[in-house]
């Protein structure tokens, strides 16, 4: 197939997945159960180091981003980056803060900087007396936390990607925090609405 | 919002009884990632996935933190392949003789291919209906309604002569749609034949995934 150009290069590059690594493998990542021969399979993130390396650098560039790395130092919380898709988050039992990006990713990209900064957060949160419910709590006092807790990472993640408007990498945060669905919120952080406007941004979708 | 979570709203999924549940954990669990998966926080779903004879999509949550951590694997209850955003895992499942795609399903398993593995630059969708087009509310009013108006629904064709199929259908790569024709094998590879350049729209969010 001959080269084209821009967009088309990309999808084919990025799709055309029959090649010679797709010859059918011995079984990677399978695991039987208990009793079963068991192989452990390994979350870690081949480029954890690097990824969070390169967040704290970037966290590093806003006062708010500062504040989250001398909580996470100050806790000595473990920072664990996982293959896979999904949030990010903190657990309290464990005491780690994990954050998920693709195996095929070998860089942090903008979207796993939010995911990095809620994750920080929500250590933070356990701090200030914002606690992760218990699950056995009655349901709606359980839902009203979890939201409370949410919309508190999520008006985070805009004051430090606010205080980075003059970096590089800003352009991409603002199409992250697009992606997320959060821009109502992020407007609404910068036109420096109260905590109940963004409460209600928020519980509006 | 993100596109596996818009596919997950599309699965049907069912909760798993206790003791099942404690199974897979069990099944899940190591030493080494043992506080990922706690007996009292989490909760194990399925999804049935058409295209798969034995296996299915499990879904182990733990609600210990916020967000809650989801992990999801592709499992006939007694192995376990974890979904890590590679094709791996589900390449292994295909290789194992469990893949029974037809006419009817092969859309569904591009769909959930696409929402697992995604690119190395970013998310892909198949756009079966556009009113799922993810950031359609982000879309300036022209956008919006090319989005509509160019919209062709998937066209499946099967090739008998190379045992595969053909699907004509509009990929959301890269903040563009793009009209592509699929090959996918009888093994379940992926191969974009050609694009056609006539359904695409720029729209928003090119840079959120791209390396900083």
């Amino acid at each position: 197939m001959s080269p084209i150009t821009t967009k088309y290069d990309i999808v084919r590059e990025i799709m055309n997945t029959e090649t010679e690594n797709d010859t059918p493998k011995q079984l990677q990542g399978a695991f039987g159960n208990k009793g079963s021969s068991l192989t452990s399979v390994s979350f870690s993130h081949p480029y954890a180091e690097d990824i969070i390396g390169r967040a704290k650098e970037l966290l590093a560039e806003s006062e708010a981003g500062r504040a989250l790395i001398r909580a996470q130092e100050l806790k000595k919380a473990p920072i664990h980056v996982l293959k896979g898709n999904g949030e990010s988050g903190y657990n309290p039992q464990s005491k780690v803060i994990y954050v998920p990006i693709s195996g095929k990713k070998d860089k942090l990209d903008a979207k796993t900087f939010i995911l990095f900064i809620k994750a920080f957060r929500a250590l933070e949160q356990e701090y200030m007396g914002l606690e992760t419910p218990d699950p056995g709590m009655e349901v709606m006092k359980y839902a009203g936390r979890l939201h409370a807790k949410n919309v508190d990472c999520i008006i985070y993640a805009c004051k430090v990607v606010s205080e980075m408007s003059s970096s590089e990498v800003f352009p991409n945060l603002l199409d992250a925090i697009e992606t997320f669905g959060y821009i109502k919120l992020y407007k609404g952080y910068e036109s420096k609405a109260s905590l109940d406007e963004l409460y209600d941004i928020y519980s509006k979708g | 919002m993100t596109i596996k979570k818009e596919y997950n709203k599309l699965m049907h999924w069912q909760r798993l009884d206790r003791e099942t549940s404690l199974k897979v954990i069990d099944s899940v669990k190591s030493d080494e990632n043992a506080s990922m998966f706690s007996h009292t926080t989490s909760e194990v779903k399925l999804a049935r996935l058409s295209f798969y004879k034995d296996y299915s999509l499990y879904r182990v949550t733990n609600f210990a933190s916020l967000p809650s951590f989801t992990f999801e694997f592709l499992s006939d209850g007694k192995f376990f392949h974890y979904l890590d955003g590679t094709e791996t895992s589900i390449h292994t499942v295909n290789d194992k003789g469990q893949l029974a795609l037809n006419k009817s399903n092969v859309v569904e398993y591009l769909e959930f291919y696409f929402a697992q593995v995604g690119s190395d630059d970013g998310d892909v969708i198949v756009v079966t209906n556009p009113h799922d087009m993810p950031l359609l509310d982000s879309l300036e009013a022209d956008a919006y309604n090319a989005v509509f108006e160019n919209f062709k629904a998937p066209e499946v064709h099967y090739d008998s002569d190379y045992e595969m199929y053909e699907v004509d259908a509009d990929l959301y790569v890269e903040s563009h749609i793009i009209r592509t024709k699929i090959q996918v094998s009888a093994k379940g590879r992926i191969k974009i034949k050609a694009q056609k350049k006539g359904a695409q729209q720029v729209m928003v969010s090119a840079g959120a995934e791209t390396a900083i």
